[in-house]
């Protein structure tokens, strides 16, 4: 009885297809320096796509690369939400350098534009993803490792009050804001997936999709996200949507 | 800074006195050091990379570039980013993650 009915692959389209295989054996046939895509001013090279096979640690380029593809289908798809996303490097440049440093980063962008922000957070060697929803004040904190984050909660709304302050001079109203750890994600169950939890997390709550996938669903996963990176753009999924 | 100072001069086509031909620029690392650099503004950035690399002890491909928030690609030039002297590029080291099992999340 128990796992009977869970939601895993079995609902997924598309499946892994001859064809996507193929272009992804032909990727591979690259040198390890080869960049085989630019999306977005990110490249990704043999290598970086390397971190995505079997049970690799996914790399900085990889989460980048495919925070890029999810703003550019939300850009493609009016009824999306419209989503920004940070670079890996904001967050560390900005909790340990200041708003100065990373003042400039948003020069030409107003996040505020935007219904959902994008945060990854790397910890060391521990990916996790926060999510600024300006429709509704919330910011999210997801950890497949089930870990609690306050302060980058915290931080992130300083963040967005001196964002505020400098581009909009405006005052962001602190009191209005929720701040929460999500509670009740799917979890990794292994050593390695953080990576593509904070991915798939970014992924579902872009298309405000329930996130109900599984660590059962990252081998399929993985090797969808080298096809979606090497196309340059991501596959539609009926799974999650309405 | 080592670069090829030999090559086209003054004189040609491309060179108005808006296209100046040499940048400074500084590249600066995570630990706050700086490198400066004076390169021609059609240099590619692969070459400021490997130097830099070089310099810092780290393999060139773990080396990110990053100029106003924005990857630097390595066929990016001074001249198509626009850049001016004393801009400064940040240099960030590949960052990677998994989650060993047994290490509790921070």
């Amino acid at each position: 009885m128990e796992g009977k009915f869970l939601p895993t692959s079995s609902c997924f389209i598309p499946p892994i297809s001859e064809e996507m295989i193929l272009v992804i054996k032909e990727a591979f046939r690259s040198p390890a320096s080869q960049v085989l895509v630019d999306v977005s001013r990110q490249a990704v090279t043999r290598a970086d796509l390397e971190t995505l096979l079997g049970l690799n640690w996914l790399n900085d380029a990889i989460i980048n690369v495919y925070l890029n593809l999810i703003v550019n289908r939300s850009k493609e798809a009016q009824k999306l939400p419209k989503v920004y996303a940070f670079n890996t490097f904001f967050l560390t440049r900005y909790i340990e350098m200041g708003y100065s440093a990373v003042r400039r980063w948003t020069r030409r962008d107003d996040i505020f534009a935007h219904d959902i922000l994008l945060v990854p957070v790397h910890l060391g060697m521990h990916w996790c993803m926060a999510i600024v929803d300006l429709r509704v004040k919330q910011i999210k904190y997801m950890d497949s490792m089930g870990g609690r984050n306050d302060a980058c909660l915290a931080t992130l709304l300083e963040y967005l009050s001196q964002e505020m302050s400098d581009k909009k001079n405006s005052q962001l109203d602190a009191g209005q804001w929720l701040l929460t750890n999500i509670q009740n994600l799917p979890q990794q169950q292994n050593g390695s997936d953080c990576g593509m939890f904070a991915l798939k997390y970014a992924d579902f709550a872009a298309k405000d999709a329930e996130i109900n996938f599984t660590q059962n669903d990252m081998p399929y996963f993985r090797r969808r996200m080298m096809f979606e990176i090497l196309r340059s753009s991501i596959l539609p999924s009926g799974y999650g949507e309405k | 800074m080592s670069n090829p100072e030999s090559g086209e001069n003054q004189g040609g086509p491309s060179s108005s006195s808006e296209h100046k031909e040499f940048i400074k620029l500084k590249v600066k690392g995570q630990e706050g050091d700086e490198i400066h650099f004076r390169l021609k503004m059609t240099t590619p950035f692969s070459k400021i990379k490997k130097n830099y690399a070089e310099r810092v002890g780290v393999a060139a491909g773990s080396i990110r570039l990053i100029f106003d928030g924005n990857p630097v690609s390595d066929s990016d030039t001074p001249r198509n980013l626009s850049l001016e002297d004393d801009d400064i590029i940040e240099a960030f080291v590949e960052q990677t993650g998994g989650m060993l099992p047994g290490l509790s999340a921070c």
